[in-house]
């Protein structure tokens, strides 16, 4: 049984290539899929929303709904837990769970800190009062090159950047060799500006990521306090009974976590403070020791940063992308990606 | 034994567990926010967290060991029946400063696990075992060395000598009472303390007994000092029992501090007692000692086998207070968690460090001799310079003419000049302020600076010295005068094993930049004998990244300071000005009333680099090279002239940095002319004199230059003019000169 740490995709996990999974997911393990989509169904339909099989049933993707918090993170969360249920507990013992970003929603129902009913209706109720309340965006740019290693001299001027927009832009997630800001138009193009335009595996940056706001910057500091208010009480919170590691690199233990500061955390630092999904990641390796890294759909949009981050420290002898594919290519991948059927096949009941 | 200590703690720990009484959580358990007991503000939920810490400290000594059977590691000196030390790691802020002892690791995962909801994503099973098996990646120092440290938890790597770390603990207090009283913004808050935690043995220690001395006289001179001291006492000394009674009675007598006692063994009552002890501390400003009684398990280290000095049943009986077990059992008994909870927390710590420590065996350890030497003391030149242009453009020009002075006056006014540029500059050391020093050297900088900036300390050299490494690491720039250099070498250890190695240990991420004034060398025409006339510095010049610098005369001594504090304040390091008494009031050279040896003072753009030597050249032509420093130059300077009337021709290398050493000028010397002599004042022993004849002979063909030394006898120097005839004098330089002279190239 391989030791391993679960990781909870984030925002954009259900993109085009996702619309209609959930639906796919139901065909092939209704054992697995059934109850839970029956549950996040009621409890949308409950405040007059169309469910998530309706949405994940939609003819065509819409990024305006589909990206969106209100739709969009139910449809992530669901996919994560779905991917969840499937893996077979005999073949895997997961000894921490990590989450990216609005992945730390799921996260924390996977480690039964919360039921799944309690984790639909934060990641949910959150998606909402984001769209409301979050200002600003969020602008992705790489510190590593086409090697996912990291580019001192561009991380220097990349920092030297940013304090030229102090307080007008923030760092938001540290995503593997990427990092993402948070801020508004005025400050994100100053930023720009400023930033060298860099080409990786095809893609053009910086660019600003569709249907984002200025998550996990002060810029959400009333989604912080909207939370607070409205979902403390709402939500029954309790020690997880995984380990978890969250934006800062903390671990919550199942025997010593106060479940009030976890909810602080969740609702308060989580939502206005930078998410150093590299530093959870990074924690994870090193406080507990995994043989391996599985990769919750939605999707298959956590790889590259997975990698870029075992990369950074050389774990497992990782050097660089090349040696990271060629592992990915051996009989013994070290990230499992529940995206990729190939991947999955290791792990599923 | 049958069956090994680690087992049998092991062991007894799964049993004690499987035998305890246990609360009826059907019942109810506690909250997370309950307090754990009546009295005492303990959570239910801190009360676990601090447990998984000493579970933690545990397989981390377990698997120290293991490792250490396979060849892996290379350190078992433990933590198990310290575990009670976690609670200072909880209670103490993470910029209270703490210097530890080599049993805290328990504190040290606390603190550690701590750091991460503030900001400092910390990773401390690894970051343990990596220091274990001497990985290039131990954040600390690298592989260097097997310490709990970490720079963004304010914690400095200590060295191994035990009790060493003491007065720089104090010092540090010092410093932030001293910060707050100057208005400087040092690196920690005002009202930070600083902890220090060392073993009963350590106690015993002349160094300890000399920082709890110097703590007290401050103490009865109303100084603050908020410092709190752990004692973390197992009763033991490797094999050495310390006396019952003997380590309350030696500090509860002492004024001003506040003596506290806990049972380390118990958890709440550590908890409250040390809660209690930093309030106070924090509080009144006050040294605080913080008795923490606890017991020692798995002996001394992998390698001691305790039978041979212990029986059977004093060592099961200190195993039976397990404050592991007996964490467990309060958790247990308040129906914080069932036994099955506790074994389950207790054998997933196993798995999880046994997994890591199966990663950690992979990873790189140092190979060459560059890289383990790299952090010794990097020196980028340009940012000294970058310093010295900064400074100098707020330094005022001479302005016109001014009379030259004798050297003495010169220091004095480099200092002053610094105390201006420097705000965090700090001059003390015995008799420095009102009077002066014992030979005027700052006369007047205490009521130009104040009080608090220039003072005097009581007579230790080894509190001197802690004091201005404990100010340096927090941003002050000590410049402690040791009176005599005979009296450094009672404090040595002080600048070899601490200061100077402190950026080795922590490759470079602690630094404690200081210039050290040494009243020193002979020639002080019968005064004094030996202890006021040392002519021995072989203490000094093999510490590695310590700086040298031996004045001659005024315009030097302004230009070597300026250089040494510029590479203080800019590179961390650390420098010794030895400065020679006999050279201090010297006026004239070849005459009397020829004032040639005085000097104006040198203009802002004057600094003397690092390593660069100064030479004179007598005569005309390159027949000899005399190389030389302090006293030397100004008796090799009248020997050359004689000779120069005779028709020689001499150069006088004054090498001024004795570490750096100018290579490259001394061999050039011995290219130009052929000839070499060295006037080295100490003995010919240990003197520098061999270093530069191994030089020579490393740089050249022995057949390409002529060598002679003239030096100290291997003696003592007696009282009064008896001393001139153990040191070199002008005869015998003369002598010497002469002899080479007549040898042919």
């Amino acid at each position: 049984m391989r030791r391993v740490v679960i990781v909870c995709p984030g925002r954009g996990s259900y993109g085009r290539e996702e619309l209609g999974s959930l639906r796919r997911l139901e065909a092939e393990a209704p054992a697995r899929t059934t109850e839970w989509l029956d549950r996040a169904d009621r409890i949308r339909k409950e405040r007059g929303d169309s469910g998530v099989r309706e949405l994940d049933a939609l003819e065509s993707f819409r990024p305006s709904c589909h990206l969106r918090g209100a739709q969009g993170s139910g449809l992530i969360y669901c996919g994560s837990w779905i991917d969840w249920q499937r893996i077979d507990p005999e073949k895997i013992e997961p000894v921490a769970v990590v989450g990216n970003s609005l992945g730390w929603y799921t996260a924390l129902a996977v480690s039964g800190s919360l039921d799944f009913d309690s984790g639909f209706t934060l990641v949910d109720s959150m998606g909402r009062i984001q769209d409301d309340l979050a200002l600003g965006q969020q602008l992705i740019y790489p510190l590593v090159g086409e090697n996912w290693q990291s580019d001192p001299e561009r991380e220097e001027r990349f920092q030297e950047a940013l304090q030229l927009v102090a307080g007008q832009v923030w760092e938001s997630i540290r995503f593997g060799g990427f990092s993402v800001l948070g801020g508004e138009s005025p400050g994100l193009d100053a930023l720009e500006a400023h930033l060298a335009p860099v080409e990786l595996g095809g893609r053009s940056y910086p660019f600003r990521l569709a249907g984002s706001r200025g998550f996990h910057t002060p810029l959400a500091a009333e989604v912080s306090q909207e939370a607070v208010k409205t979902l403390t009480q709402k939500i029954g919170w309790s020690a997880p009974r995984i380990p978890l590691i969250d934006g800062q690199g903390r671990v919550w233990s199942p025997w010593s976590t106060d479940p009030a500061e976890l909810a602080r955390y969740t609702l308060e630092r989580q939502v206005v403070g930078l998410f150093d999904f590299q530093a959870a990641v990074r924690g994870a390796l090193t406080e507990f020791g995994p043989e391996a890294i599985v990769l919750l759909g939605p999707g298959d949009s956590l790889g590259a940063a997975v990698g870029q981050t075992l990369i950074r420290s050389g774990w497992w002898g990782i050097q660089d992308r090349a040696d990271f594919q060629s592992r990915q290519n051996s009989n013994v991948p070290v990230v499992v990606s529940m995206g990729r059927s190939d991947q999955a096949q290791t792990v599923l009941r | 034994m049958a069956v090994s200590r680690v087992e049998a703690v092991d062991n007894s720990f799964v049993q004690g567990v499987e035998a305890a009484e246990e609360a009826d959580l059907s019942a109810g358990r506690l909250r997370a926010e309950d307090p754990i007991g009546p009295r005492t503000r303990l959570t239910a939920s801190r009360a676990v967290a601090l447990f998984e810490a000493q579970v933690a400290s545990r397989h981390l000594d377990f698997e120290a060991r293991r490792l250490k059977g396979k060849g892996r590691s290379f350190y078992t000196i433990g933590s198990s029946g310290h575990e009670g030390n976690v609670v200072v790691g909880d209670l103490l802020r993470l910029d209270d400063p703490v210097f530890l002892h080599y049993r805290s690791g328990a504190l040290f995962l606390r603190r550690a696990w701590r750091g991460a909801a503030h900001g400092i994503p910390s990773t401390p099973l690894w970051d343990v075992l990596l220091g274990l098996v001497a990985s290039s990646e131990d954040p600390i120092s690298g592989g260097r060395h097997k310490v709990f440290g970490s720079r963004p938890l304010w914690i400095p790597p200590q060295t191994s000598t035990i009790a060493s770390h003491l007065p720089k603990s104090m010092g540090a207090a010092f410093a932030i009472e001293r910060g707050r009283h100057l208005g400087l913004e040092l690196k920690v808050p005002e009202d930070a303390i600083v902890g220090c935690s060392f073993g009963d043995a350590s106690l015993g220690h002349g160094v300890a007994q000399g920082a709890l001395g110097a703590c007290e006289w401050a103490s009865r001179q109303n100084l603050p000092l908020p410092i709190l001291f752990v004692c973390e006492d197992n009763g033991l000394g490797i094999s050495v029992r310390t006396p019952r009674g003997w380590i309350e009675g030696n500090v509860r007598r002492r004024h001003g501090f506040t003596y506290l006692q806990a049972d380390g063994t118990s958890l709440v009552e550590s908890y409250d007692v040390v809660s209690r002890a930093i309030e106070i501390c924090r509080e009144n400003r006050r040294p605080v000692f913080c008795h923490l009684k606890t017991v020692r398990l798995l002996a001394h280290a992998g390698s001691d086998v305790e039978l041979e000095y212990r029986d059977r049943e004093e060592i099961e009986a200190d195993e039976a207070r397990d404050p592991v077990l007996a964490t467990a059992v309060l958790l247990l008994q308040r129906g914080v968690l069932s036994k099955s909870e506790i074994l389950d927390l207790y054998e997933s710590m196993r798995t999880r460090i046994r997994a890591l420590s199966d990663e950690v065996v992979t990873r790189p350890r140092l190979q060459t001799a560059k890289e383990v030497m790299d952090p010794i003391a990097p020196q980028r030149t340009e940012k000294v310079e970058r310093e010295l242009h900064r400074t100098r453009a707020l330094l005022e020009s001479g302005g016109g003419e001014e009379k030259p002075r004798h050297m003495a006056v010169a220091i004095n006014r480099v200092l002053a000049e610094h105390m201006e540029l420097y705000p965090e500059m700090l001059l003390f050391g015995e008799d420095v302020a009102r009077k002066g020093g014992v030979y005027h050297l700052t006369t007047g900088l205490q009521k130009r600076f104040g009080s608090g900036r220039v003072f005097n300390t009581l007579l230790d050299e080894t509190s001197i010295l802690g004091l201005a490494i404990g100010c340096a690491h927090l941003g002050f720039l000590p410049v402690p005068e040791i009176q005599y250099l005979a009296y450094y070498h009672n404090a040595q250890d002080q600048i070899r094993g601490e200061a100077a190695s402190l950026s080795f240990f922590s490759r470079h991420q602690f630094t404690n930049p200081m210039v050290v004034r040494v009243a020193s060398f002979a020639y002080q025409k019968g005064f004094g004998g030996h202890f006021h006339n040392d002519n021995s510095i072989a203490a000094l010049t093999d510490v590695p990244g310590l700086i040298l610098a031996v004045p001659a005369r005024g315009e030097d001594a302004v230009g070597m300071m300026r250089t040494l504090l510029a590479t203080a304040r800019s590179q961390g390091r650390v420098g010794m000005f030895l400065e020679p008494i006999a050279l201090y009031m010297k006026k004239d050279l070849h005459e009397e009333r020829d004032g040639g040896w005085l000097d104006r003072y040198p203009d802002p753009e004057v600094a003397v680099p690092l390593g660069e030597p100064r030479l004179y050249r007598e005569g005309r032509g390159e027949d000899l090279s005399i190389v030389t420093y302090g006293n030397g130059v100004w008796m090799g300077l009248r020997v050359a002239r004689k000779l120069a009337e005779e028709g020689v021709g001499v150069r006088l290398l004054d090498l001024r940095w004795l570490a750096p050493l100018p290579v490259r000028a001394i061999i050039q010397e011995a290219e130009r002319t052929g000839r070499v002599l060295v006037v080295d004042e100490c003995r010919r022993t240990g003197g520098p004199g061999e270093r530069i004849a191994c030089l020579l002979l490393e740089g050249l063909s022995s057949q390409a230059f002529r060598f002679a030394r003239v030096t100290g006898e291997d003696s003592y120097i007696p009282l009064g003019p008896a001393a001139h005839a153990v040191l070199p004098s002008e005869a015998e330089i003369d002598q010497a000169a002469r002899v080479l002279l007549e040898e042919g190239v």
